[in-house]
């Protein structure tokens, strides 16, 4: 079980399932997406004013809001650090892999509203010595936040916008910081010493594939570079760069100087399975997964 | 943040305070045969090419890069068409418009994927489907094609292309129906 747990989170399987409204995680990115959901033009300014916004679950978020910043303010806890809030949001988006099938809903708007801040949380660690240890309060508030977001274009996707106002975007990010705490009854969380760690490991394989890649170095990637690309044959780490399933993923291989090392920068002491598959020596993709595999073994069940 | 955020830069607080943003160059263009580049007065490293087939759907284009040097390049692997036009054989200017990601419009950030190419290699660096539009349609994710899809005339683009030093705009002109080096 707790392999296969561990391979859902890996291939990221689990944006698929659904919730108990009927809506799959991952929303529009999911072959599941239901083709009532109500779909308006972004009322919001900025870059994603009057593209396509998803309304139906930005009623689902909002419905169940005041559960979802109470569990933000548990999972991060006390004077947080930023690797608190890395390990919180991983927490908060794994869940639903610990919970029984489908999803309830509040835990599903709480994935839908926090996938988003791990990728940007991840991608300021990895681009960011030092800064794991640092005081979350530390970091800008929402103005800043905000123009950080508008810049980068991190609220616009492929098809949608995000729907959260900026004030809900602002009092998340406070909460995630530690600046507000929300009391509450928390929503369930993947456990802590499980989420933070095993998302380390994805995203080491894929920062690793990328590495090898940015030295054309393709073998076992049949048809890499042409119109037929045989992704499905691939090692895992090569796929996950091709395919880049999570929002974190795609952030993490956005840079071209960004290696599987800078995954340590996401934690504030030393991580045993991440070294573990860093410190495997490995010469191939092939070899990279089977190490992934057995650094892998060394989460907790 | 429902559905994956587009592109992105991102930012380091050095020592906190304020997020710097370390934004990414816009994307570029690029082509093939009759090949000038915009952007730049010097020759861009590598050498656009082009397949065509023409379906009822629209004009599937596949840009490969031609590494024309003695190192590895890294390209990003969703050049961006900026512009695409037929002169048909009557003489008359057809435009055509690019299936884009509505955020690839000015890509910078974490959609952006890297791909490397080998000195003397050839590449298979985006894929697009071009179809009979207007301006209004221009960024459509999907858009349909508005008139029929040209067979024939030359294809005129115009490519940015992204390096990780650079950024490239080239224009190219493709023969439709013609056999593509």
């Amino acid at each position: 079980m707790s392999r296969e747990r561990f391979a859902t989170w890996a291939e990221q399987a689990q944006r698929d399932w659904l919730d108990t409204d009927g809506r799959p995680l991952s929303e529009v990115s999911s072959p599941l997406y239901p083709s009532d959901t109500v779909e308006v033009a972004c009322p919001y300014s900025g870059g994603r004013k009057g593209r396509p916004m998803n309304e139906t679950a930005q009623l689902q978020v909002r419905a169940h809001a005041e559960a979802g910043l109470a569990t933000l303010s548990v999972a991060v806890g006390p004077e947080p650090r930023v690797a608190d809030v890395f390990a919180a949001a991983t927490r908060v988006v794994a869940a639903p892999l610990f919970l029984q099938r489908p999803v309830p809903a509040a835990s599903s708007a709480l994935y839908k509203t926090t996938a988003g801040f791990l990728q940007l949380v991840t991608a300021l660690l990895l681009a960011s010595p030092d800064l794991a240890g640092t005081p979350a309060r530390d970091l800008p508030g929402p103005d800043s936040l905000q123009n950080v977001l508008e810049r980068g274009r991190w609220l616009i996707g492929q098809r949608q916008v995000c729907a959260g106002s900026p004030g809900e975007i602002a009092l998340a990010w406070e909460v995630l910081c530690g600046r507000r705490r929300v009391e509450g009854s928390a929503l369930p969380l993947a456990p802590a010493a499980w989420a933070p760690q095993a998302t380390a490991l994805v995203l080491a394989l894929t920062l690793r594939a990328h590495e090898r890649l940015l030295r054309a170095e393709r073998e076992g990637l049949a048809g890499f570079g042409t119109a037929e690309p045989q992704v499905e044959a691939w090692p895992l780490g090569a796929r996950l760069w091709y395919r880049r399933p999570a929002p974190w993923l795609v952030a993490a291989t956005a840079n071209p100087d960004a290696s599987a090392e800078q995954v340590r920068r996401c934690f504030a002491g030393t991580e045993g399975v991440l070294e573990a598959l860093l410190a495997a020596g490995t010469t191939s993709h092939a070899e990279d997964e089977r190490a992934f595999w057995a650094a892998a073994k060394g989460l907790p069940v | 943040m429902i559905d994956t955020p587009g592109v992105s830069v991102f930012a380091s607080p050095s020592r906190l305070g304020a997020l710097s943003v370390l934004a990414f160059s816009a994307p570029a263009l690029a082509g093939d045969s009759e090949q000038k580049q915009v952007s730049k007065p010097v020759a861009p490293p590598y050498r656009l090419s082009y397949e065509t087939a023409v379906t009822p759907k629209g004009i599937e284009l596949k840009i490969f890069a031609q590494n024309q040097t003695d190192a590895v390049l890294l390209v990003d692997d969703d050049p961006f068409v900026e512009a695409a036009w037929v002169q048909l054989q009557n003489g008359d200017q057809q435009r055509l418009n690019a299936g884009f990601d509505a955020d690839m419009m000015s890509r910078s950030g974490p959609r952006r994927r890297w791909m490397a190419v080998k000195p003397g290699e050839r590449l298979l660096v985006g894929t697009r489907t071009l179809v009979p539009g207007s301006e209004e349609q221009q960024w459509d994710v999907d858009p349909k094609p508005q008139g029929p899809v040209p067979a024939q005339g030359d294809l005129s683009l115009k490519v940015n292309v992204v390096m990780k030093d650079r950024t490239d705009t080239v224009e190219s002109v493709v023969h439709l129906g013609q056999p593509t080096s």
